[in-house]
């Protein structure tokens, strides 16, 4: 009998149903909702939860599907190139417009933005040679080896590093600079002349700066390789270097300022005033100087010749108590750096003292300004801080502790993206968060690391990050070591010079040199901040010896 | 003050009152065309054939808040920041309210051209979007997914590495 009840049971279940539902179709719209409010009064808390749940979903709408299209490109058009991304991701109708092209005009098309991204991400988590890798490295689909390693300079100590275009140049104490292809990594050409070591370099324009123990300044063309000038009048090593429109000046041991016309390789004006070797300079303005030496001061110069002759010293700084080896500007402050371990914040308007930086332990090897007018500095006590300019607080300490800190000196800073790149007497190179102040990755660990291996110098691009390597002890051959972050990259248009012996000079876009418009804004590489300081706490001693006995 | 009587697609009619009505481009033009400028017994009330009562009233009332605001700019693509624009606090508490009602208040403003209300709701739209995964959207706005398998292992792919962590 069961078997028949329970068919009845439904059936009369239905059927009630279906009344019911034909009752409440033929009420009228107020009614509806009457007999809705009073079904909903009668419900237990489980049956409103189910009414609650049912309902949800069903008053929800699918806006960006349903929309008429431009509405929908509107909603769209409010939201972050990674926000498309994600959306691209939720149905086929939403990917459609998501990939629309007029969403992707600002970023320069989805294409360009993806690889910028690409890029971003390879310098996260992409190329290093944390690890030893044996062979070739390849990204997927990478049309370039993303890593290059290139024997230089025979084991001699590689002194400075730029980039320019397509070129790396690397200078050393062997004498000579060397210009590589950044893509392929071929040696372009040997420049050859200096007959001491190369301890400084500038590039300006497409000429190429360089200043030797042999107490020259020589002026390269870099598309031939061609010598211009040699310019002699310092009587002592030329320490600093720094590039101007087209004037160059240079910094010695012999304690002055030499400002040189960078075409007629004529010597425009002296600056003495420093009692010691002077060790950074930086330009200012067309017409303004600041120099720092050994005599623990700082000098603001004006070379406009006024009557009180054709240039004069401006400020002297004076409240180092030891060396002063690096130097950073912004158009409001001048920063030194000091053996002292001292930072000073100077105001370029006046010259007055604002700020002392206290917290550094040793000698700041390094100093950048950030985008957002934050100064970074990396220094020989293995930390590097960010400070906040405009109160003096030190906001980040990176590598104070823990696993990941830097074992040794820092020699060499650079600023990538929002990204701190630094470079230690470890024979590491560390990547850190300039937001966060957080240890990011590990970019290079020489093989050598621990054991006397050495990175000199870093220097980076958007997408290329170069290492000069070596060691103390010979444990590691002196090398140039390139991460290229940018699979896509292909070698530069060949270049249109036609000249003969016109060497692979990347010709092609780009406004040249990054340091010859002296971005007044960066601790200009040409100084060779970070190097020097190690060799002149080891190998450049013997340099000076030399230097002194011929003086 | 005039008044103009509208008669919407669920076949209300809704009084509103002509400076507030102004704002949408629509009635302005139509109104001028008809010559109304007070409300009549004997008028006809002018049909709206795709909006709601209750969106229009919405809309009369976001008008009525916003009738001494200055006209909107022109849309201009380059002049549109890149930083998203926060709803001040009276919108966002305004634009509260269930998805079904929001899409109707979208379609209305659109038909009506109520350019600011138009923006003002889409940014709200896009607020809901914003930062979330695919997952979550889907949730938000009871979206299927209808990729295959194998499509859907190729857009992941294709946007994993946006992710930073």
């Amino acid at each position: 009998m069961a078997d028949e009840d329970e068919p009845e049971k439904k059936r009369l279940k239905i059927e009630t149903e279906s009344d019911w539902e034909h009752t409440f179709d033929s009420l009228t719209p107020q009614d509806r909702l009457c007999v809705l409010s009073n079904l909903i009064a009668k419900c237990s808390h489980p049956e409103l939860i189910h009414l609650h749940c049912s309902l949800m979903p069903r008053l929800k709408r699918d806006f960006v599907s349903h929309l008429p299209t431009e509405l929908s490109l509107r909603i769209l058009g409010e939201l972050s190139p990674r926000d498309l991304l994600v959306c691209a991701q939720v149905s086929r109708r939403w990917r459609l417009l998501a990939e629309d092209p007029h969403l992707w005009r600002r970023q320069g098309g989805k294409r360009a933005y993806q690889r910028a991204r690409q890029v971003r991400c390879n310098w996260l988590r992409g190329v290093s040679i944390a690890r030893p890798v044996n062979g070739p490295c390849r990204l997927p689909g990478a049309t370039l080896p993303s890593m290059l390693t290139l024997p230089a300079h025979d084991n001699h100590v590689i002194t400075c590093l730029e980039m320019w275009r397509n070129l790396i140049v690397s200078a050393s104490d062997d004498s000579t600079i060397r210009l590589w292809r950044a893509d392929t990594g071929q040696l372009v050409r040997t420049l050859t002349g200096h007959i001491g070591g190369v301890w400084s370099t500038a590039i300006v324009d497409d000429l190429l700066v360089s200043g030797s123990t042999d107490r020259t300044v020589r002026v390269w063309c870099m598309k031939t390789g061609i010598c211009r000038h040699t310019l002699a009048g310092h009587v002592s090593t030329v320490r600093c270097l720094a590039g101007r429109g087209s004037h160059v000046t240079s910094g010695s041991r012999d304690t002055s300022l030499r400002v040189w016309d960078l075409h007629t390789g004529a010597c425009q004006v002296v600056l003495h005033g420093h009692r010691a070797a002077v060790r950074a300079v930086q330009w200012l303005s067309d017409s303004e100087l600041v120099s720092a030496s050994y005599d623990s001061t700082v000098r603001v110069w004006c070379i406009e010749p006024s009557s009180r002759g054709p240039y004069y010293c401006k400020y002297v700084l004076d409240q180092h108590i030891n060396r002063v080896y690096t130097l950073a500007a912004t158009p409001q402050y001048i920063m030194s750096g000091s053996l002292d371990t001292t930072i000073r914040v100077w105001r370029s308007s006046d010259g007055q003292l604002i700020r002392t930086l206290l917290g550094h332990q040793s000698l700041t090897a390094g100093m950048l300004v950030l985008p957002d007018g934050r100064l970074v500095s990396g220094n020989a006590d293995t930390t590097l801080r960010v400070w906040d300019l405009s109160t003096g607080q030190c906001q980040h300490v990176l590598g104070l502790g823990g696993q990941d800190k830097h074992q040794s000196a820092i020699t060499s800073v650079q600023i990538v993206q929002d990204f701190i790149v630094s470079a230690s007497d470890d024979g590491t190179v560390k990547m850190w968060s300039a937001t966060t102040g957080q240890f990011v990755r590990d970019l290079l660990r020489l093989e050598s690391a621990g054991h006397g291996g050495v990175v000199w110098r870093i220097c980076a691009s958007d997408t290329r990050l170069v290492c000069a390597a070596g060691s103390r002890n010979g444990s590691e051959d002196a090398k140039l070591i390139v991460l290229n972050f940018d699979p896509e990259a292909v070698s530069q248009a060949p270049h249109a010079c036609n000249r003969v012996g016109c060497g692979v000079c990347g010709a092609g876009g780009g406004s040249g040199a990054s340091s010859s418009g002296a971005p007044s804004y960066c601790c200009c590489s040409s100084q060779s901040p970070g190097v020097g300081i190690l060799q002149d706490l080891i190998g450049y001693a013997e340099d000076e010896a030399a230097d002194e006995q011929r003086l | 003050m005039p008044g103009i009587k509208l008669l919407t697609v669920d076949n209300e009619i809704v009084e509103v009152d002509a400076d507030t009505a102004k704002q949408s481009l629509l009635l302005r033009s139509m109104l001028h065309d008809l010559g109304v400028t007070e409300i009549d017994d004997d008028e006809e009330a002018i049909s709206l054939p795709h909006v709601t009562a209750a969106a229009l009233r919405k809309a009369m009332a976001w008008c009525a808040h916003h009738k001494d605001d200055p006209p909107p700019p022109e849309d201009d693509e380059n002049a549109r920041d890149l930083q998203p624009q926060q709803l001040s606090s009276w919108d966002a508490e305004f634009l509260r309210m269930d998805q079904s009602a929001l899409f109707e208040l979208i379609q209305a403003a659109n038909y009506l051209d109520i350019r600011g209300l138009l923006d003002t709701a889409c940014k709200a739209v896009a607020d809901a979007i914003r930062g979330r995964s695919p997952e979550e959207i889907r949730k938000a706005f009871n979206i299927r997914c209808d990729f295959t398998p194998q499509e859907e292992e190729q857009v992941r792919r294709e946007t994993e590495w946006c992710e930073e962590k």
